[in-house]
């Protein structure tokens, strides 16, 4: 459905607007903020609050901006509210044990739910060690350099649309996104030829 | 999954197969109706307690919702989805219903020496069509759409069995009270058992086929069962269920063991229902 009339569906307080809202936005920026956090729990609240913001001040939209880029800097902005928030509290080694295990969501049974489609327990441990370990090389990274890096890679935005998201100029996400890939190859790759 | 432009921000391949790794996973289940109740209630609270995102009473999506708060096979659920459902059924498959059997009440006393009597076979008729129409989606790509629905297949067959079901066992028993009134001798037992037996039995017999063959194969058998129970009805002994005389007590063991058959059958076909028709109807 076009954005256009799903903002005016939205100002006029229509079901239909919220239902498509929901069916087009909530899958993807669920997606985008459980790899901005790691956790499922508050990946849903953060979304949840998102689409609330994005209903709840939808006038102040401009005609001329994107919906998709206005949610996705709510909810990038939510995120970094999040960390700064939580900055002083870290993770237990044991926390990140139960995290790999559970599929690094959170939620209880993730790995075996994915030993169910027919990989081996080890196979299944294997995967989310690696999974855990590209998680924390993006943890590594800074929120700027991370939210280019996610949006570009996994939300396949173009760089026109990330600038409208981050209010960063051009010529700045294109080298936070060319930082973010170096530095993410040199954790990732070279840690494994090493 | 991955960047589109990778001529301008090239990602090795052991990057990108890490990077994969990182797949989200599904929204987790009740995540959209909770997001729905949260926005109503926080915009109801803004609006100062005006309700605001609600589907207009009455409509298809306020049936749909309600039947997906519950189980797939909670009759609630099932009941909801029943009052859209008719409105699906359109004006035709009424009229033709009806129809029918009025020429069934009407030709019974004509016929009152034959093997079968017309108000039976109009009724179990009606019932094979009826099925056949309300599950005509499996065979036309309109079953797509309803998979796009947030319900379970199992309530969507469920509530349009049950209205074909109901409306037909309505129809003939009102029948049956006319038919009694023509012709007093006839005992009402064996009235009702000729229609009721092989109706459940076809019924159970054509879901089943429709669900797990295509509804084309559903009501072609059904029709031939039916056909073979008129034209064979003096050959088939106590094996035709359409019989108004219920001669020995094998006749009438026959007739519970057919309704016993089609109600499990019934039964058997909707539990799958889901299953078989993600799958897609096998024609």
């Amino acid at each position: 459905m076009d954005d256009t009339a799903l903002v005016s569906g939205l100002i006029e307080h229509e079901d239909w607007a919220l239902v498509a809202l929901a069916e087009k936005y909530q899958g993807p920026l669920y997606g985008y903020l459980f790899r901005m956090t790691g956790d499922s729990y508050l990946a849903e609240d953060l979304t949840q609050e998102t689409i609330i913001r994005a209903i709840t001040g939808i006038r102040q939209l401009r005609q001329d901006s994107s919906l998709k880029a206005w949610l996705y800097r709510i909810a990038s902005n939510l995120a970094k509210d999040h960390f700064k928030r939580a900055s002083s509290v870290r993770e237990s080694p044991s926390d990140q044990v139960v995290a790999v295990l559970d599929g690094g969501d959170g939620r209880p049974g993730a790995a075996l739910a994915q030993g169910q489609r027919g990989m081996l327990p080890e196979e299944v441990l294997e995967e989310k060690m690696e999974a855990a370990r590209v998680r924390a090389a993006l943890a590594a990274l800074t929120d700027r350099h991370r939210d280019v890096l996610l949006l570009r890679y996994y939300e396949e935005m173009t760089i026109e649309e990330i600038t409208e998201v981050t209010g960063a100029p051009m010529g700045t996400v294109k080298s936070r996104l060319h930082y973010a890939i170096r530095k993410l190859e040199d954790m990732l790759v070279e840690e494994e030829v090493g | 999954m991955g960047v589109q432009a990778s001529e301008e921000f090239p990602v090795s391949p052991q990057l990108k197969s890490s990077l994969d790794l990182l797949a989200a996973p599904p929204l987790p289940p009740g995540a959209r109706e909770r997001l729905m109740a949260r926005v109503r209630e926080v915009t109801a609270q803004q609006l100062g307690g005006v309700q605001a995102f609600q589907a207009p009473a009455g409509s298809f999506r306020e049936a749909m919702e309600a039947a997906r708060e519950g189980s797939p096979y909670q009759l609630g659920g099932i009941l909801w989805l029943v009052r859209p459902q008719v409105r699906l059924l359109g004006p035709l498959f009424w009229l033709i219903s009806i129809a029918v059997m009025a020429a069934g009440v009407l030709l019974t006393p004509l016929t009152l020496n034959a093997g079968v009597w017309p108000v039976s076979l109009g009724a179990v008729l009606a019932t094979v069509i009826g099925l056949a129409y309300s599950l005509r989606a499996t065979y036309y790509n309109t079953v797509e759409i309803e998979h796009s629905c947030p319900i379970e297949p199992a309530q969507l067959v469920a509530a349009r069995v049950s209205i074909v079901l109901f409306w037909n066992i309505i129809l003939a028993s009102a029948a049956t009270i006319l038919t009694m009134r023509l012709l007093p001798s006839v005992l009402l037992s064996q009235l009702v058992l000729s229609w009721l037996a092989p109706l459940l039995f076809l019924t159970g017999v054509v879901l089943w086929v429709s669900l797990r063959f295509g509804s084309v194969a559903g009501s072609a058998l059904g029709l031939g069962l039916w056909a073979v129970q008129l034209v064979g009805n003096v050959h088939l002994g106590v094996l035709n269920l359409f019989s108004p005389a219920i001669i020995s007590s094998e006749g009438l063991t026959v007739r519970i063991a057919a309704m016993g058959l089609g109600i499990a059958l019934s039964l058997a076909a909707w539990r799958r229902s889901s299953r078989w028709l993600e799958q897609g109807p096998g024609i």
